[in-house]
């Protein structure tokens, strides 16, 4: 950490469908530019590549929109959020929207740290209700559901916190609490999907809220 | 059409990178559609994170985006799992910004920087639904016009290009689209608009063009055949530079090039035969320390961007290069900056300005002296001793970084094994201070391109270096540059080839290059997509033995297929280079007095600071 830090800003935003295909990576690298846009006072690491801090609650899948999303961002100066907020706002892409600014204590633990899981809402189409909830009741009904995500095979079961069917204004949506183990695997939708065998009906996945608490 | 954003979200998932496809970025620009009178997309004929390290791209997307009744969108080439989807669902190629398919624009515009990209072209087209030969398209569909290095030996493309563009486009790319504007407006049929075309200096329209053949096959004549087609096409020059775009659009997914740019001169003096951009974009122009450091200024504040590069073809040789990274690291400080000059010279001076960089130790500095021997290296007029190397590697070493890349050519004229064996001795003396510095971290990377022949330098007449040959000298190369702390990259062959043959080709290689794109060629620069096969049976196809087109050596009297096209570099300038190469005299930088190659005579520009 830069010795420099000093200040500590939880930053509140939203991802939109025009920004829904940048990887994790890029949209990190997507913040650094907002942030320098903006003129905020970012802490730097010390070295001859200096970088800035800047840590992602967690990862949005690509393809993902997300309502709620959270970065932290350290400064090395103390700053009220209100003027934070009006720094950013010519500064932001289309398709990204801050909604708050809170201030953070610097020792507190990392951000990914402080979270058990996150609320997605599933949107499907051309396939029946009845189909889905029956796939749905299958999976929640199993002791273990193994899957294979980027060539490593786990048991996604206990990574479920909770499945729901309802029928949407255009299709089926599946409200999905997918949660975060101790040893620090997440739940994804993407995955879940395949699980279910819905994936070529996937219409869009959307992240509705990041879920503090200690993971488990 | 407009590509429906449902369909893409159905699809886009599937494929690798897919905010490729998706645009968004910071500061590009949507403008509405039907304000515009005039239309264009800029077509890119790689991926997106190459076609979006290209200064050139973003030059042209601003100047052409400031005029109110223009508009200029954008569009790369899929990568193949992208390309399968659009086939099999239909999906037309569509520029970023307005998702509507290319075959909508008025005009289409492809940059073409490199020869194994070229097939590229012909798939963007096919995915627009065009007819990839510019003889099969008519008034309902968009003009197809090509600017960039390839520009200035167009006749390889002159079966699929309406018109080249040939030279700086800042100028003539706006008076290309008024032309076409009127054309429009008036109804006119697709021959009256390239007329009208062939009018404007620097525009080149092939089919206003004939070819006749001698009786040895080979290329004898480029003949006119209306009044209104230019004989030769001159390039075109902007003179003074006018002010770099700092609203650059900023993409998400990582380009290859990471970083803001800005060009702090442009043209070359150093008079390297083997380099084709130091002939084409004569004469030098620089623009000023305080230009150059308002600009970056302006660019780190618009774009966000943490480090950003001083491009040019030797950033070292800008007579006030040491004032301009002063300038930048003192009035850019906060928040941290990065200034990075990718053209290195080879002497300790080069050295020393690395030195004022921050964050660059990482990387390790790069050095290319191009020939292993003394006597190779004034063959080629790079004008650097052994002794700047070693002192520049010295300096480099004992300023703390603990790698060196150096690049070196093989297959230069007169080349024999020893000079070959030359490297190898030169990169073990190289290693060798390394290791007195930093003992066993130190590492060397050496590069060893093949010299593939360049249209429009001294070395358009010779030949590509044969295989055996080749084969041979990779082999010295490899016997002598073993060991944990060198890491040596040598050239394909076949790749070699394929530039030689098409670089220096006339327009009956565009059976050629269709033949190859209908048999699956695409990227052929992307090593696991290049297809030999598919090339090979091009040319058995069209009788062409690309083995003998690219190993002949061209007759000092023999008409060459760009030979129409004048970059200003007088064809007996080139000559009587190559001959000076031949006997190894050295020409000198043109900052130490005019070489006469002919440029500001034929461009009408001064040049110079």
């Amino acid at each position: 950490m830069s010795e420099r830090t000093i200040d500590r800003m939880r930053l509140t935003f939203s991802v939109g469908d025009e920004v829904k295909y940048i990887s994790h990576l890029d949209l990190l690298r997507a913040w650094e530019r907002i942030l320098r846009r903006a003129g905020l006072p970012l802490a730097y690491s010390q070295g001859f590549n200096p970088h800035p801090r800047i840590v992602i609650a967690m990862p949005l899948p690509v393809g993902c929109t997300g309502a709620t999303e959270m970065v932290d961002v350290y400064l090395e100066e103390v700053l009220e959020p209100v003027p934070v907020i009006s720094a950013l706002a010519p500064a932001l892409p289309v398709g990204i929207k801050v909604s708050s600014a809170t201030r953070v204590p610097t020792g507190e633990s990392a951000l990914p740290n402080q979270i058990c899981g996150a609320e997605y809402r599933l949107s499907l189409a051309e396939v029946s209700l009845d189909h889905i909830s029956q796939r749905v009741s299958e999976l929640v009904a199993m002791e273990r559901c193994e899957v294979t995500f980027r060539r490593k095979t786990f048991d996604l079961r206990p990574l479920i916190g909770a499945l729901s069917v309802r029928t949407g204004p255009s299709g089926t949506i599946i409200d999905a609490l997918l949660l975060r183990s101790a040893s620090g695997r997440i739940g994804r939708p993407d995955v879940l999907l395949e699980a279910l065998d819905l994936a070529a009906h996937a219409r869009g996945v959307h992240r509705e809220r990041i879920v503090f608490g200690e993971a488990g | 059409m407009v590509v429906d954003r449902a369909i893409l979200d159905r699809w886009l998932p599937t494929v690798g990178k897919p905010a490729r496809y998706v645009g968004n970025e910071w500061n590009s620009v949507c403008k509405p559609w039907d304000e515009a009178t005039v239309r264009m997309v800029l077509a890119y004929p790689d991926v997106y994170e190459v076609g979006m390290s290209n200064v050139g791209l973003q030059i042209l997307y601003d100047i052409v985006n400031r005029r109110s009744e223009a508009l200029l969108e954008r569009a790369f080439a899929p990568w193949p799992d992208m390309e399968a989807v659009m086939r099999e669902q239909g999906i037309p190629l569509y520029a970023l910004e307005s998702r509507r398919s290319l075959a909508e624009f008025e005009v289409i515009g492809f940059t073409l920087p490199y020869e194994l990209n070229l097939t590229n072209v012909l798939n963007m087209l096919d995915l627009a639904g065009l007819p990839v030969r510019a003889a099969e398209r008519d008034e309902s569909m968009p003009l197809v016009i090509a600017g960039g290095s390839g520009a200035y030996h167009p006749e390889p493309m002159a079966d699929f290009i309406d018109a080249f563009v040939v030279g700086e486009g800042e100028e003539v790319l706006l008076e290309v689209l008024d032309v076409v504007h009127a054309a429009r407006s008036t109804h006119q049929d697709r021959e009256g608009m390239l007329r009208a075309l062939a009018c404007v200096p620097g525009v080149y329209v092939p089919c206003l063009y004939a070819a006749s053949y001698g009786a040895d096959g080979h290329l004898a004549d480029m003949r006119p055949t209306v009044p209104e087609a230019q004989m030769p096409v001159v390039k075109r020059v902007v003179d003074p530079l006018p002010p770099p775009p700092t609203k650059m659009v900023v993409p998400y997914v990582q380009p290859v090039h990471d970083r803001g740019m800005i060009e702090i001169m442009r043209g070359c003096t150093q008079g390297c035969r083997f380099c084709q951009a130091g002939m084409i974009y004569r004469p030098l122009r620089e623009r000023s320390v305080d230009e150059i450091v308002e600009a970056v200024g302006e660019i780190l504040c618009e774009t966000g961007d943490p480090e950003v590069a001083l491009i040019s073809l030797s950033s070292a040789d800008h007579s006030q290069i040491r004032e301009v990274i002063e300038g930048i690291l003192h009035r850019h400080a906060h928040p941290p900056t990065s200034v990075t000059l990718p053209s290195l010279r080879t002497d300790a001076f080069s050295v020393e300005l690395a030195q004022l960089f921050q964050g660059i130790r990482r990387s390790g500095l790069t050095f290319a002296p191009e020939a292993g021997s003394q006597r190779l290296r004034d063959t080629i007029n790079k004008k650097v001793s052994e002794q700047d190397l070693l002192r520049a590697v010295e300096a480099a070493f004992a300023n703390g970084w603990q790698r060196v890349k150096l690049y070196f050519m093989i297959g230069l004229p007169g080349e024999t094994d020893e000079d070959v064996q030359a490297i190898v001795d030169l990169v073990r003396q190289v290693i060798e201070i390394g290791f007195r510095h930093h003992r066993k971290k130190a590492n060397v990377s050496v590069t060893v391109s093949t010299l593939v022949p360049k249209p429009h330098t001294p070395f358009q007449w010779h030949p590509l270096i044969d295989k055996e040959t080749l084969q041979r000298r990779q082999a010295i190369l490899r016997r002598g540059l073993r060991g944990r702390n060198i890491r040596l990259n040598t050239h394909g062959a076949q790749d070699s080839l394929l530039e030689a043959v098409i670089s220096r080709g006339d327009r009956r290689l565009g059976a050629v290059i269709e033949r190859a794109w209908r048999s699956g060629a695409r990227f052929d620069a992307w090593g696991e997509q290049f297809k030999w096969q598919a090339w090979l049976d091009a040319f058995a196809q069209e009788g062409i033995d690309p083995e003998v087109e690219a190993r002949r050596e061209r007759a000092a009297g023999e008409w060459l297929p760009w030979d129409h096209i004048s970059c200003g570099v007088s064809k007996d300038y080139l000559r009587a280079e190559s001959d000076r190469g031949d006997n190894g005299s050295i020409t000198r930088d043109c900052r130490e007095g005019c070489t006469h190659c002919g440029a500001r005579e034929a461009l009408g520009c001064e040049g110079g600071r």
